[in-house]
């Protein structure tokens, strides 16, 4: 089996996994009854994709990271303890880290864009405000807008997947795992801004809040569905730094991968790892005899 | 794993791996492409949604040229039209229409025929071009002699050589779309309407005093003892002096040629149950302290002919069998007179500086039977102090521009106020109750219309305006399936007090430009009721409405919303309202207001009432607790 080879079947079988897993295609389904029911609530739909996006805004910004944590947090600490079996692939740690993330960031994929793609239909057979008397044009409001959406909601998932993911690569137990993965949630959805929060300081401070938001990955989220999608048809700009939220975002999947990575590559070869650590100190103490 | 398997796993592997793909290019794809890039033609102006000009003004400028302009918003579902360029140009630099609207994403204008000319009038004369372009590329004459409605207007011309030439001839400079804060200003935005009223009411104080100088007449004839008959009597006494019924009942009809007064003491003049009972056909005759009954049942004549656009109006509305009918007569009284009717009570057509004070009108049990207490025809009266109990309206008002309507009572007819083609009306201090469709409304899109200080009870709607720069301020609106409706444009809706409405407001503008702020709306089974439109803003630097106690102050309300709109009645609802995710939808909503259809938010809810006297008067007058008279207005 070459590498590559070996890389796709370590992707393929958490794809498997996961599709195999019946109560995941009940999260797919529930999340998009759960946005449907948020957006046919309001007049949103009628009002057309970019008043969707504004509707769905805020809940997704705490049911990504719910559904990321969700399909992460036990990557490595399952019932059928699963890094043994993934142990048996002829991999490095490197592919072995990535080839996991792949294949459950496709299943990501697939269970938050489903319930997107519903909502985007939702808009499209929607008939928006429309007079017999008065002419109607759509404003500026496009499809395209929904996937850019779409797209930042993806992005922002795979990001807080990867973080979930070195939760799993870190716990050894799933009581950990479960203690990990929900200050992961909890740092996502309330911790980055928190921090924010207490950076602004008093009135007088001087703080870049565009480029302090990037720091924070859900408001580099928003910031990014607040510059490219609302404010393109509001003619409003300066919400957010785009370029540094990208970067921020990124940064936090390099984190949350090195850090799935590490800890698989510590937790693989622990005696071996301590042997050399233990060696290289010892040779390099003073020596107590006299 | 079988061979097999394995091919068909590399397949599907395959197809997988193109999926991500084909999703790769489709989320980076809408990255590349330029949403709203796109300018969208003109279109015609008719299927706008239009602003600027009363029907009146329209209809009097016919088929010459009005500078017409028309804007796409960004976040506005209809293409706004616009009458006058100075309206658009200050739209499309409003803060507010770019917060409720969008940014404009094209700005076309009809550029006016290269031969226009200005006529006596000051109208342009010419063909209209229909040809739209962008406002950029078109050279604009300001300062000319071109007027609409005693306005400067502003004129479009495709090239700057024939804007030059028009500004040669007709006065004025030619400067460009930048340079659009140099056109005209436009129609106010109720304000002015607003201010008008003190001096709407000493005009017609003045006028009032002046006709009750008619009062004062020497008695020159007394009807039975110097002669027979009312008529011998009218044409007996000399002008400017009184002629005397003494009690009883007299013939009808009667006709006064003459400048006299006809007082009755206790007289009755009865009418023979065909056609009008008295005609009244010279300026400056009075009548007094009469009693009429016995008018006819025909409400619309077919001998009639009658010249103008608004011809048809005219001969259904202005000819129907009255009580009192002025004709042609200028400063005419009618005072302390009662009148019995089936079909109109007094009608005046074509008169200057009447006024009709202290009568009284029943009519027909149900409205569908009767007619008109007053109709004014092309006649600015001033009518105040005067009863109306069932008929149709109360008053309605013809061509009657700066009409004074005032202190009266309407009981139970249609409308008590109905304003048709009559711009700068005054209809102050009214109470109008048990109106089968509304207080009073006003059609045809007038301009400068002042509803102050009424009381409407118990009635279909409340107030029903229309048109732009109106002014509808201190009205109680009590018991009404509707209060008040927002239809009048670029207006002004203040200091009113709407209690115990099944809907307190209603917004009905599909182009919200009026200011609703400083009313206590409170204990109305829906707040509002909003119709088709985009956001409607209810609050103005940093000042909203009261809403009632419950309303949190500190964030923004929305009554047309399902959770705030049942605040007052439902306490769980403020549990509902505190829950995280309806907050941040609600305030992320107003971020990006969108095209949202039945939207009103007022930002900045008021902590206590604008008016606590007149919010308690009307709690009472919902419950049954306030002192009413004999018909039910408060006493």
């Amino acid at each position: 089996m070459s590498r590559a080879a070996a890389f796709v079947a370590i992707a393929r079988r958490e794809l498997d996994t996961i599709v195999r897993t019946r109560s995941y295609l009940a999260l797919t389904v529930g999340l998009a009854v759960i946005l449907s029911g948020i957006v046919t609530g309001s007049d949103a739909l009628q009002g057309g994709y970019v008043p969707t996006a504004v509707d769905l805004l805020l809940p997704l910004e705490l049911l990504v990271p719910t559904v990321s944590v969700v399909l992460g947090y036990r990557a490595f600490t399952g019932e059928n303890d699963d890094l043994s079996i993934l142990r048996t692939y002829p991999v490095s740690t490197v592919l072995l880290t990535v080839g996991v993330f792949v294949g459950r960031a496709i299943a990501l994929v697939v269970i938050l864009g489903v319930p997107l793609a519903t909502v985007a239909v939702l808009v499209a057979v929607t008939p928006g405000v429309e007079s017999a008397v008065f002419v109607t044009h759509s404003g500026v409001d496009s499809p395209a807008l929904f996937v850019r959406f779409a797209t930042l909601t993806v992005v922002f998932g795979v990001v807080v997947l990867s973080l979930a993911l070195a939760v799993a690569a870190l716990a050894r137990r799933s009581r950990t795992a479960l203690a990990l993965a929900l200050l992961v949630f909890l740092g996502v959805v309330a911790g980055g801004d928190l921090l924010v929060l207490s950076r602004l300081g008093g009135p007088g401070t001087t703080v870049d809040l565009a480029s302090l938001m990037a720091v924070s990955p859900n408001s580099a989220y928003r910031g990014l569905v607040f510059e490219t999608v609302i404010g393109v048809a509001t003619a409003d700009s300066g919400f957010a730094n785009p370029a540094l939220n990208v970067v921020g975002l990124a940064g936090w999947l390099a984190v949350g991968l090195l850090t799935t990575g590490i800890a698989l590559a510590a937790r693989s070869w622990n005696p071996q790892f301590v042997a050399t650590w233990k060696a290289w100190l010892r040779n390099r103490l003073p020596t107590t005899e006299n | 794993m079988s061979t097999s398997h394995g091919e068909s796993g590399v397949k599907s592997n395959r197809f997988v791996g193109i999926g991500l793909g084909l999703l790769v290019v489709l989320a980076a794809g809408s990255f590349v492409v330029a949403p709203g890039g796109a300018r969208p033609p003109p279109v015609d102006f008719d299927d706008t949604v239009k602003v600027g000009l009363s029907l009146e003004e329209r209809q009097s400028i016919g088929e010459r040229v009005i500078p017409r302009v028309q804007v796409s918003y960004s976040q506005y579902p209809y293409v706004v039209g616009y009458r006058g360029l100075g309206q658009a140009a200050e739209a499309v630099d409003d803060p507010l229409i770019h917060q409720q609207f969008g940014y404009p994403r094209v700005v076309y204008v009809e550029v006016a025929p290269a031969d226009v000319e200005v006529d006596d009038a000051g109208l342009l004369v010419g063909d209209r071009t229909n040809t739209w372009l962008p406002a950029e590329d078109v050279a604009y004459v300001v300062g000319s002699n071109a007027t609409i409605a005693d306005t400067t207007v502003t004129v479009p011309f495709e090239r700057e050589a024939d804007a030059s030439a028009f500004a040669d001839e007709y006065g004025g400079q030619v400067v460009e779309w930048s340079d659009r804060t140099r056109f005209e200003a436009p129609a106010g935005n109720g304000t002015t309407a607003r201010s008008r009223i003190d001096a709407h009411h000493d005009r017609a104080d003045t006028t009032v005093a002046e006709r009750h100088r008619l009062l004062e007449r020497e008695t020159s004839v007394v009807v039975g003892a110097n002669e027979p008959t009312v008529e011998a009597a009218i044409e007996a006494a000399p002008p400017n002096t009184t002629v005397l019924l003494p009690p009883g009942t007299y013939e009808g009809p009667i006709v006064v040629d003459k400048s006299v007064t006809l007082r009755g003491d206790n007289a009755t003049i009865a009418g023979t149950g065909n056609g009008s009972v008295l005609t009244v056909r010279a300026s400056d005759a009075a009548i007094t302290g009469l009693s009429i009954t016995g008018v006819g049942g025909e409400q619309e004549k077919e001998n009639v002919s009658v010249e103008g656009w608004d011809s048809h109006t005219v001969e259904a509305y202005g000819y129907a069998d009255s009580g009192i009918v002025v004709d042609d007569a200028d400063r005419v009284l009618v005072f302390r007179t009662d009148i019995a009717t089936r079909t109109a009570g007094i009608t005046v057509r074509n008169s200057e500086e009447t006024v009709v004070d202290t009568v009284s009108v029943s009519g027909a049990e149900t409205w569908e039977d009767g007619f008109m207490g007053v109709t004014t025809i092309r006649s600015p009266i001033v009518l105040q102090n005067s009863t109306f109990v069932d008929g149709r309206d109360g008053v309605y008002m013809h061509r009657s521009p700066g009409i004074t309507v005032r202190e009266n009572r309407f009981v139970g007819g249609r409308y008590g106020g109905h304003f048709m083609y009559t711009s700068d009306g005054l209809f102050a201090d009214n109470c109008a109750t048990g109106q089968q469709y509304a207080g009073v409304v006003v059609m045809t899109s007038p301009t400068g219309t002042a509803i102050s200080g009424n009381t409407v009870i118990e009635s279909g709607q409340g107030i029903v305006p229309s048109g732009s720069d109106s002014y509808v301020g201190e009205n109680t609106v009590v018991g009404t399936r509707q209060g008040i409706s927002t239809n009048a444009r670029n207006s002004l809706y203040t200091r009113n007090t709407v209690v115990g409405n099944d809907v307190g407001f209603r917004s009905a503008s599909i182009i919200p430009t009026s200011r609703v702020v400083g009313n206590d709306i409170v204990d109305n089974h829906r707040p509002v009721n909003v119709g088709t439109g985009p956001l409607r803003i209810w609050s103005h630097d940093g000042a909203g409405n009261y809403w009632g106690a419950e309303v949190d102050t500190d964030r923004e309300f929305v009554p047309s919303d399902s959770v705030d709109g049942r605040l007052h009645r439902d306490p769980a609802a403020r549990t509902l309202a505190a829950s995280p995710v309806v907050r941040g939808i609600r305030e992320l909503r107003t971020t990006a207001p969108g095209m949202r259809p039945a939207t009103v938010v007022d930002a900045h809810p008021r902590s206590t009432p604008v008016n606590e006297t007149r919010l308690e008067r009307g709690r009472a007058l919902a419950n049954g607790t306030a002192p009413t008279d004999e018909l039910g207005c408060p006493a």
